[in-house]
């Protein structure tokens, strides 16, 4: 299934895809849907149980602009 | 010498990038949050564990502070990484895995940035690689 088209029956969902096709710039271009769900922990759960040889783990939605991310670190 | 420009992926002041990580059972694309504030590239224990890596087998753990207290992160070295055109056969990335509501698969962090001249356009969303 191509990308536009997973991002239109699954809106807003994240998707394990077993990666068919891919960019030189590694975006994804086609592949076929092994799990979706609203819930990303749920996609990691079907990761560990289908362990796909090449797969891509990506949401559907919009990113918010709004974003922010703060991490720490110990060195 | 040569230059190359990569476009980054923008989400408000956020930068993204695309990853390929391969592994002794399979590979995956990644998205990581440009970080330079990072001292190491972090993947998720899932992917990792997935392309056959044995994360309870790792010879060495980092102490990582998150959200939730201290961990220990094991120290997976992965035998093919490529990111912004660079193709590494070996690069040592921390197995933990961010919140969901973070959109990425991990971080790349300087680990990976420092082998490289690199310039990071924030107006332009670019990163020159020299």
């Amino acid at each position: 299934m191509k990308w536009h088209d997973i991002i239109v029956k699954y809106k807003d969902e994240w998707v394990l895809l077993e990666v068919k096709k891919a960019d030189k710039n590694l975006t994804i271009k086609e592949g076929k849907v092994l799990s979706h769900s609203k819930d990303k922990n749920e996609i990691y759960n079907r990761l560990l149980t289908l362990k796909p040889k090449s797969f891509a783990i990506e949401y559907t939605g919009k990113i918010p602009d709004d974003l922010s991310v703060v991490l720490f670190e110990w060195l | 010498m040569v230059m190359k420009i990569y476009k980054l992926e923008k989400h408000g002041n956020l930068f993204m990038v695309r990853a390929y990580v391969s592994g002794p059972a399979g590979n995956t694309f990644s998205r990581l949050l440009l970080d330079t504030g990072s001292a190491y590239t972090i993947l998720a224990k899932e992917i990792l564990y997935s392309i056959g890596y044995n994360l309870g087998a790792a010879e060495r753990s980092q102490r990582i502070i998150t959200g939730s207290g201290y961990e220990m992160a094991p120290v997976v070295s992965v035998s093919k990484f490529n990111c912004l055109g660079q193709n590494l056969k070996s690069l040592n990335i921390l197995a933990h895995t961010l919140p969901a509501g973070v959109y990425v698969d991990g971080l790349l962090g300087m680990d990976f940035l420092s082998r490289f001249n690199i310039e990071i356009k924030i107006s332009s969303g670019e990163i020159v690689i020299r």
